[in-house]
């Protein structure tokens, strides 16, 4: 009925499908992809990501739902832009199945994988410029009345502006914060956790956010993941190692919480945060100190955060069109020289004892035309066979549980890594480039590369939380 | 919700004019329909969505958003392209899944199945769930996946922190706002000129007091358009005066009739 079709120009619909070229395969995970593309008619490169749907019968997931909704509602210069979205429908045998694509502009890096990328380090104003910026972001957020819930360094997309966004809504939600519902704890990758979640909470607030800017800043620092816990377990004890022991003065109420015996075992650590931070500066080290502390309501919100002296002593923060153009660096860039690693590991074992360089090419800043993928794709050799590192944390095609409680992955990683939220006992293998990463799943724990479909059952309703109290009314 | 209605997709891209709608529906509705047809389709399919939704035990708002998607759809959209009864029931599942309430879509279509056979035994729902999932998509794919919507409830509530209605004038405003969603009204005005309206209609009707405060002085002092508040509450009037020759067990047959008109167009 084309005939009803009259006011075209208010009601467009979405794009269609064929409107975007495909390109290259940004990230993989169990449940989905996402792809570089370009907009033919624009040639604007925007990254497609590819909606999930566990179950054809059951249409959109309700966590879909919800990242679209917030995407949708949020608009700041520090929040990915969900800049289109597309249906299509592929009739196969007389039934129709439809795939949803949501459409972001692409972006050049995300933090992991340019932290990880050995050619680029970041200078103390560029820490300055990227962690204020996810600061502005999150206070926009949390003022808009959402939790992200799934903060950490490959959820963060950077451009070779020098402009920072926050994505990857899939685990947030909007609350309200006279509410005080029980949440669902099964919330943020283990390296980003919050000790509060760690010991069982779930009337956790906007603080749990602030907890992973603390992580990603000291990330900034360091130049890897600060926390690297192998189970929740560990991960507390690792937590506590630099932040301290729990005591009735850092932290008040933290006798109240459910899991709060397992930390009695452990033996009483001082905080010593500071002194950890002190050779990146007194600043520093002291924001880091407000950002990672114990007990949530003494950490500062975001907007606080940005007022702190940090940010207003020399060195400033560098200007956005000052940054340094850095070549493309995801996760999955990783993950794919790790592949081909995998498979010619064997031949050239020598070279693994090399240490891993760090050559700042801050200095020689390329061209903004010149983005030239081939200086840093797979077949460089310079990456092809470097050590394996303990700190990469490796994540086969999602399976294993490196960074655990969610799994792996970032934005473009699909949505592989809240495959394994209710895994407590998993052990990740880190490190090692297996070469049979397919069979590495961890007997130990409660892991299924399908568990999700297990949740399934009551996973409709409760979204990703299982049976989270999060998303009944 | 995270924004504000001023910045929301439903005042910037889906408020209609009066005149845009009343086009719409002259050219695609009126070659086969009365006006009051159209009106009694109106009521049907939201007193259907609203059977739904009491079965599922939502919560008003749900059921609210759920009647704005129907809306959305049909505005472009004839009956004849999709079924009404397929898209009320999707709507409703799409919208429990928005506003946080989700069911199991088993549970959707058994309800909604339950709900038309409860309206007319001869109503034919030979649908089964992976249409719904389906003609969701479809849904979605037509709503731009803009699936926020606001409602006038709540800022009734929230003007009624400020005059302190009796219950049975509240009680009459918030029924009154549940008959709103009968009319085009939502599609035309930002919920707040709908509230007012309908607190403007509960005094008419119920005589009650606005607390201490003078009324007129009180709806004057409001800031909102009344001449705006007044065609609402026209609409209001018209639509219960048409309400006065409804009946459910006609509608069944006037859609068939009306889907076949169009088949025979198309």
């Amino acid at each position: 009925m084309s005939d009803l079709r009259r006011d075209g120009k208010r009601f467009v619909g979405c794009s269609a499908f064929e409107d975007y070229e495909l390109m290259t395969k940004l990230g993989q995970g169990t449940f989905g992809e996402v792809h570089k593309a370009v907009h033919k008619a624009t040639g604007s490169v925007v990254a497609l990501k590819r909606v999930l749907m566990h179950n054809e019968k059951e249409g959109l997931p309700i966590t879909a739902i919800r990242e679209i909704k917030l995407l949708k509602s949020l608009r700041h210069p520090n929040i990915v832009p969900l800049s289109d979205m597309l249906v299509r429908h592929e009739s196969q045998g007389g039934t129709v199945t439809p795939s949803v694509y949501m459409v972001f502009p692409y972006m050049d890096h995300d933090l992991t994988g340019l932290l990880e990328n050995p050619k680029i380090q970041l200078r103390l104003e560029h820490i300055k410029l990227y962690l204020r910026q996810l600061l502005e972001g999150t206070a926009y957020l949390h003022a808009s009345r959402v939790m992200h819930r799934d903060m950490k360094a490959s959820n963060l997309l950077l451009n070779n502006d020098g402009r920072l966004y926050i994505a990857d809504f899939g685990l947030a939600r909007s609350f309200n914060p006279d509410d005080k519902k029980d949440l669902t704890k099964c919330v943020v990758t283990r390296w980003y956790r919050p000790p509060e979640l760690l010991l069982g909470e779930r009337r956790y607030n906007t603080s749990i956010d602030i907890w992973g800017i603390g992580c990603i800043f000291a990330e900034m620092l360091v130049g890897k993941p600060v926390f690297q816990g192998s189970s929740d377990i560990d991960q507390i004890e690792r937590v506590m190692r630099i932040c301290g022991s729990p005591t009735s003065s850092l932290w008040p109420a933290w006798r109240d919480l459910p899991d709060c015996k397992q930390v009695e075992e452990f033996s009483s650590y001082p905080r010593r945060v500071r002194e950890e931070f002190a050779r990146f500066g007194e600043d520093a080290a002291e924001l880091l100190d407000q950002l990672l502390q114990l007990d949530p309501r003494r950490r500062p919100d975001a907007a606080t955060a940005l007022k702190h002296r940090f940010f207003f002593t020399a060195p400033f923060p560098a200007r956005p069109e000052d940054m340094p153009k850095f070549e493309h660096s995801h996760e999955f860039d990783r993950r794919l020289r790790q592949q081909h690693r995998a498979q010619q590991g064997q031949q050239a074992p020598a070279h693994s004892a090399q240490p891993r360089q760090r050559q700042g090419n801050m200095s020689q800043h390329s061209s903004p035309g010149r983005r030239d993928s081939n200086r840093y794709s797979r077949r460089d050799d310079s990456y092809g066979y470097r050590a394996p590192r303990n700190d990469a944390g490796w994540e086969g095609q999602g399976s294993s549980a490196a960074t655990a409680g969610s799994g792996g992955g970032g934005h473009y990683r699909g949505e592989s890594r809240r495959s394994n939220h209710n895994n407590s006992g998993a052990v990740p293998s880190r490190g090692a480039p297996s070469r049979n990463h397919n069979n590495n799943h961890n007997s130990g724990g409660s892991y299924h590369p399908y568990s999700r479909t297990g949740d399934r059952a009551n996973g409709a309703y409760g979204g990703g939380g299982g049976k989270g109290g999060d998303g009944w009314r | 919700m995270a924004a504000n209605y001023w910045e929301s997709s439903q005042f910037q891209r889906f408020l209609l004019t009066r005149y845009e709608l009343a086009e719409i529906e002259s050219i695609h509705m009126l070659q086969h329909l009365t006006t009051v047809d159209v009106t009694h389709l109106k009521i049907y399919f939201s007193n259907l969505m609203l059977r739904i939704g009491k079965r599922l035990r939502a919560r008003q708002e749900t059921i609210a958003t759920a009647i704005i998607y129907f809306k959305r759809f049909y505005i472009n959209n004839s009956l004849y392209d999709i079924d009404p009864y397929l898209m009320a029931a999707t709507c409703m599942y799409l919208a429990c899944k928005t506003e946080e309430c989700p069911h199991h879509i088993k549970h959707i279509w058994g309800e909604s199945k339950a709900a038309i056979a409860e309206v007319s035994a001869d109503i034919k729902f030979q649908y089964e769930i992976p249409d719904i999932a389906e003609c969701e998509s479809y849904l979605l794919e037509e709503m731009k996946f803009y699936l926020v919507v606001y409602h006038p409830y709540q800022v009734l509530i929230d003007l009624n922190e400020h005059i302190k209605l009796p219950k049975s004038s509240l009680q009459a405003a918030w029924s009154i706002i549940n008959d709103s969603y009968c009319t085009n009204a939502i599609l035309i005005y930002p919920p707040h000129v709908i509230a007012v309206a309908s607190l403007f209609l509960s005094r008419v009707i119920d005589q009650g007091i606005l607390g201490d405060l003078d009324a007129q002085q009180w709806f004057a002092d409001l800031n909102v358009d009344i001449t705006d508040i007044l065609q609402v509450v026209n609409d209001m009037i018209e639509l219960y005066h048409t309400w006065k020759s409804y009946a459910d067990d006609k509608i069944p047959d006037l859609v068939q009739k009306y889907i076949a008109d169009l088949a025979a167009v198309a």
